[in-house]
C-alpha cells in the first residue's frame, strides 16, 4: 500500500547546496533523504516509497541525466526535479523529454522549489496509485492454475462457455466450474471486471 | 743720399771709424742672437746669372750674431727670384786672437780671393767696415762696399766715401729711458751704467750727459761698469724704486774672457732694479727692453741694397745709405719679472720669447685630441642613446608581452565563464536555500534558535566562497605590473584547480591531484605562473572535449626534482594527444591545432616560463593523451 508520507530525494555533490535544501524542505515539512552522489541514491534499498528526486544535473562520474536514464529502465521510476547552476537549453530539453517534471536554475526561489517539488509528488502519488493496482491484479492473476488462466484468456475473448470447452476439450461444465474459481480468486463479479482487471495487470486483451 | 754723399772726403770717416770708436758696434754685431727673420718681398727682378758677395764678419764665426745675419742675408737673398748669389763669407776673429789679426786677415783674403774677385763686399759690423775701409784699395779696389750694424748719431753725420753704403742702425738711448720711465712711473733715481772698459778703454757710444737733455728731474747715479764684480755688488743694493739705464755693451777681454751675453746675465740677475739698454742682442739676456733697430732688419736691409747694386750691374750706380728705425724691443721673460703687462707697451713694440700660448704650441696635439675627444663623446652618446633606445624598446616589448599575456588570460577566463557562473551559483544557491529555510523557521512556533545560528554561519562560509571565486577571477584578469614574489607551487596549483574546477564538473571530467607532499618553493609572478597552469589544464580540457568514449581523467603532477634544483608541474590528460612531429612546433606563435582560438596561449605559456627561467615542454603519454610540464628553478625555502 501506498506509505504514508512521501519522501524527496535530495541529489548534489554540493554538500552545501545538499545541506541548505535539506533544511529548507524539511523546515517546510517535507521529508527529506539527501544524496552527495548518483551511485549513493542507486545504492539505497527502496521498497515501495513514494516521493520525488531534486538532482542536481553537474556531478562527477554519473551526473544527473545519466541517473535520470538509470531510473527509466528500473523497476521504480521517479518524478524528478531537476536542479542546476548552468541551465542550457540543449540540457533542459533532453531533461525534459527524457520525462523531468521540472527544471530549475541554480539558485532558485524556495516557492519555486515547493510547486516542483509539490507537482513531482502528485504525479508520484498517481503512479503509485496504478502500480499498486496493477501489482494487486498481478497478484490475483498469479493464484490461477494454467487451465483457469487458459479459461481467462478464453472468457475474456468474449467466448461462451461452450466455446471454451469445445476450444479446449473439455465438458462445458468443467469449463463453468474453472469459470467460477477464476471469477472468485480475482474477486471479480462480472466479466467487465474482470477486464477492467486484467488491463491493470497488463494482459493485452484481443 | 745722392751720388754726392759718398763722394766727401774719405778722411772723415776714417776717424770715425777708428777701432775706439767702432768697439761698441761691433759688440752689437757679435751679440746679435734672435734672427726673427720677416720675410721682405723683394722686386723680382733679374739678377746676373751669378754674382759672388764676400761678407767680412767680426769675431768667431759661430757667434751667434754672425749666424743669425748670415741667415736673415741668406734668407733675403734667397729669396730674390733668377740667378743665383754665392755667398763667401771671412771672419777677422780679432777679439780671441787681437794679436796681427788685421794682417793675417789681409793675407788670407788676398790669397783666398785673388783669382775670384767678388762682386760685392758686405761689412757686417762696424770693425769688419773699418777692416774693409782700411784694406780697400789693397784687397777690394773697385768693389762696392755695402755695411750694417754700426750707426749711431755721430756716424751717422760723417760723410761716406766713395763707393759705399750701407744701412745705418739707430740705438736711441733718450727714448729707451722715456719708455723705462713710463714703465716704472714710481722711479726714485735712475743708476747708469756707461760704456766702459773692454779693450780700447772707456769711450761711451752714448753719453750719459745725452740722457740729461731729456725732461725729466730725478737723481742720476753714475755706477762703475768694471770690475764687474763691483758692479753687480752695486747693482745688488741699489734702493727700491730705481731704474737702470745701462748703455754698456759688456763683455770682458781679460782671462777668462766673459762674452756679452753672459755678463748682461749676470748683470741682470744681480740687479733689485730693472735694466733697459741700447742694444738689440743684449736683449733676451737681462735687459728689459732696448729701443733700437733690430739686427734682422739691418740685415734685411744690407741684403736689399746688395741686390739693388748687383741688379744694377757695373756702372757708378750706388744707392743711397739707409738709415733704419729704433723699434721698442722687449723681453716678455723681463715684463714678468717686473710685473708689466703686455697692454702698457707702445704700439709697435716688438716682445720676444714670449712663449707660445698652449693653443699655438700644441696645435695640433690640441685638435687631434678635441676631435678625438668629440669622437670619443660622441661614440659615447651614441651608445648612450643606443642603450637608452633598446631599454624603451625592450620596456616597449615587456609591456606589450605583459599585454598580449592579459588578453589571452582574459580570453581563457571568457572560455571558463560558464563554469565561473556554476562556481559562484553553487555557494548562491546555497546561501539562498539557508535564508529562506531560516526564514520559515522563523514564522514557525518552535524554538530554532541553535538551528538558524548554525544557518547563518553556513551563509557566512558560502559567501565568502562566492566571494574567493570572485577574487581568483579578478586577480587572473587584472592587468598589473609583473610583481615577483615567494610562491609555492602547491598552493598555486589549488588555486588554479578553484578556478577550473567547475569548468571539469561540466565537462565531466575528472581531476586527479597528486601534490608533492612538502612544499614546493618558487619566485615568481602569481598571476603569470597561475595563467600558464591555467592554460595548460584548460587545453587539457580541450583535448578531452574532441576525444571519444571512456572515462575523462586530468591528472596534475608537482614534485622536487634535485638534481638540477628545479620544481616540475605537469598535467596529463588522456585526450587525442599531440600530432607526431608537432610536439616542437605547438610553442611557436600562431601555431594551433584547434578550431578556435589564435594559437598565441602556449607561446605565451613559454615567454612567461622562459622569463622566469624555467623550460616547459611536452611528453607523449604511454597510453592516450599528452602530457604538458614545465619547470621553474627552486628556491631556498627560507626565501618563502
Amino acid at each position: 500500500m501506498i506509505s504514508a508520507e512521501p519522501i524527496v530525494f535530495v541529489v548534489d555533490d554540493e554538500s552545501s547546496v545538499r545541506k541548505s535544501l535539506g533544511r529548507l524542505l524539511k523546515a517546510a515539512g517535507y521529508s527529506v533523504e539527501l544524496f552527495a552522489s548518483a551511485q549513493e541514491f542507486l545504492d539505497r534499498p527502496r521498497e515501495n516509497e513514494v516521493g520525488c528526486l531534486v538532482l542536481d544535473i553537474e556531478m562527477p562520474d554519473l551526473n544527473g541525466l545519466e541517473l535520470q536514464q538509470v531510473l527509466a529502465r528500473s523497476d521504480h521510476p521517479m518524478p524528478i526535479v531537476f536542479i542546476t547552476g548552468h541551465g542550457s537549453i540543449p540540457t533542459s530539453v533532453q531533461a525534459m523529454k527524457a520525462g523531468a517534471t521540472d527544471f530549475l536554475s541554480k539558485p532558485f526561489d524556495a516557492k519555486d522549489l515547493f510547486e516542483a517539488i509539490d507537482r513531482a509528488l502528485k504525479k508520484a502519488g498517481q503512479e503509485s496509485g496504478a502500480l499498486e493496482a496493477a501489482r494487486e491484479a498481478k497478484l490475483r492473476l498469479a493464484s490461477l492454475t494454467p487451465r483457469e488462466h487458459q479459461v481467462l484468456l478464453h472468457v475474456l475473448a468474449g467466448e461462451m462457455n461452450k466455446q471454451i470447452a469445445t476450444a479446449l476439450g473439455a465438458s462445458e461444465k468443467t469449463i463453468k466450474v474453472h469459470r467460477g474459481r477464476v471469477m472468485h480468486k480475482l474477486r471479480v463479479q462480472s466479466v467487465a471486471d474482470l477486464v477492467r482487471l486484467c488491463e491493470k495487470a497488463g494482459i493485452r486483451i484481443t | 743720399m745722392t751720388l754726392r754723399a759718398w763722394r766727401r772726403p774719405e778722411r772723415a770717416l776714417w776717424e770715425c771709424l777708428s777701432p775706439g770708436a767702432l768697439r761698441p758696434l761691433l759688440i752689437a754685431g757679435l751679440i746679435l742672437s734672435l734672427p726673427l727673420v720677416s720675410h721682405d718681398p723683394t722686386t723680382a727682378q733679374e739678377l746676373p746669372s751669378t754674382s759672388a758677395i764676400l761678407v767680412i764678419y767680426s769675431g768667431n764665426r759661430l757667434l751667434p750674431s754672425n749666424l743669425s745675419f748670415d741667415e736673415s742675408l741668406r734668407a733675403a737673398l734667397g729669396a730674390s727670384a733668377g740667378g743665383s748669389i754665392e755667398i763667401w763669407s771671412e771672419f777677422l776673429d780679432e777679439v780671441r786672437f787681437p794679436a796681427r789679426y788685421e794682417e793675417r786677415t789681409r793675407v788670407l783674403i788676398h790669397e783666398k780671393y785673388g783669382e775670384h774677385r767678388p762682386d760685392l763686399v758686405v761689412a757686417s759690423s762696424a770693425p769688419s767696415l773699418a777692416f774693409c775701409l782700411r784694406q780697400r784699395t789693397d784687397l777690394f779696389d773697385g768693389i762696392p762696399i755695402v755695411f750694417a750694424g754700426l750707426g749711431n748719431d755721430s756716424l751717422s753725420r760723417a760723410p761716406l766715401p766713395p763707393g759705399i753704403t750701407g744701412a745705418r742702425s739707430r740705438f736711441d738711448a733718450a727714448a729707451t729711458l722715456r719708455l723705462a720711465l713710463r714703465l716704472h712711473p714710481k722711479t726714485r733715481q735712475v743708476f747708469v751704467i756707461p760704456n766702459a772698459g773692454g779693450i780700447e778703454g772707456d769711450s761711451s757710444i752714448v753719453d750719459p750727459a745725452q740722457l740729461r737733455e731729456s725732461d725729466f728731474t730725478l737723481p742720476l747715479h753714475r755706477l762703475t761698469p768694471e770690475p764687474l764684480s763691483r758692479l753687480l755688488d752695486d747693482l745688488a743694493s741699489v734702493p727700491a724704486n730705481s731704474l737702470v739705464m745701462d748703455l754698456s755693451e759688456h763683455g770682458s777681454y781679460g782671462d777668462p774672457p766673459v762674452a756679452p751675453h753672459e755678463a748682461m746675465r749676470r748683470i741682470a740677475d744681480a740687479s733689485r732694479a730693472p735694466i733697459y739698454g741700447i742694444f738689440d742682442p743684449l736683449v733676451g739676456h737681462g735687459l728689459v727692453a732696448a729701443v733700437a733697430t733690430p739686427v734682422d732688419a739691418s740685415a734685411h736691409a744690407a741684403a736689399a741694397l746688395v741686390r739693388d747694386i748687383l741688379v744694377r750691374g757695373e756702372g757708378e750706380y750706388l744707392p743711397a745709405a739707409k738709415d733704419l728705425a729704433a723699434t721698442p724691443i722687449f723681453d716678455w721673460r723681463e715684463l714678468r719679472r717686473w710685473n708689466l703687462r703686455k697692454g702698457q707697451l707702445p704700439a709697435g713694440s716688438l716682445v720676444r720669447f714670449e712663449p707660445l700660448s698652449f693653443w699655438r704650441q700644441h696645435l695640433l696635439l690640441v685638435i687631434t685630441a678635441s676631435v678625438l675627444f668629440l669622437l670619443q663623446s660622441g661614440l659615447i652618446l651614441s651608445l648612450v642613446l643606443q642603450s637608452r633606445r633598446r631599454r624603451r624598446a625592450e620596456i616597449e616589448v615587456r609591456r606589450r608581452r605583459e599585454e598580449l599575456a592579459h588578453m589571452t588570460r582574459v580570453a581563457t577566463m571568457g572560455e571558463l565563464t560558464a563554469s565561473l557562473a556554476h562556481e559562484i551559483n553553487q555557494p548562491l544557491t546555497a546561501i539562498l536555500s539557508n535564508a529562506q529555510a531560516a526564514q520559515s523557521l522563523l514564522r514557525s512556533d518552535g524554538a530554532h534558535r541553535a538551528e538558524v545560528q548554525e544557518i547563518l554561519s553556513d551563509i557566512v562560509a558560502d559567501d565568502q566562497r562566492a566571494g574567493e571565486v570572485i577574487r581568483r577571477m579578478r586577480a587572473l584578469l587584472r592587468k598589473g605590473e609583473v610583481n615577483p614574489v615567494a610562491l609555492d607551487l602547491n598552493e598555486l596549483v589549488d588555486e588554479v584547480v578553484g578556478i577550473v574546477h567547475g569548468e571539469m564538473i561540466l565537462q565531466n571530467v575528472s581531476l586527479e591531484l597528486e601534490l608533492s607532499p612538502s612544499r614546493l618553493p618558487i619566485y615568481g609572478d602569481r598571476v603569470q605562473l597561475e595563467q600558464v597552469l591555467l592554460n595548460l589544464i584548460v587545453n587539457a580540457l580541450d583535448a578531452l572535449k574532441e576525444a571519444s568514449g571512456g572515462s575523462r581523467k586530468v591528472i596534475v603532477r608537482t614534485q622536487a626534482i634535485a638534481t638540477d634544483r628545479s620544481v616540475e608541474v605537469s598535467v596529463q590528460d588522456n585526450g587525442v594527444g599531440l600530432p607526431m612531429d608537432m610536439t616542437d612546433q605547438i610553442f611557436e606563435p600562431f601555431y594551433t591545432t584547434k578550431s578556435q582560438g589564435l594559437g598565441l596561449g602556449l607561446a605565451i605559456c613559454r615567454s612567461i616560463i622562459q622569463t622566469h627561467g624555467g623550460r616547459i615542454g611536452t611528453r607523449r603519454n604511454a597510453g592516450k593523451g599528452a602530457t604538458f610540464w614545465f619547470k621553474l628553478p627552486a628556491t631556498e625555502e627560507n626565501r618563502a
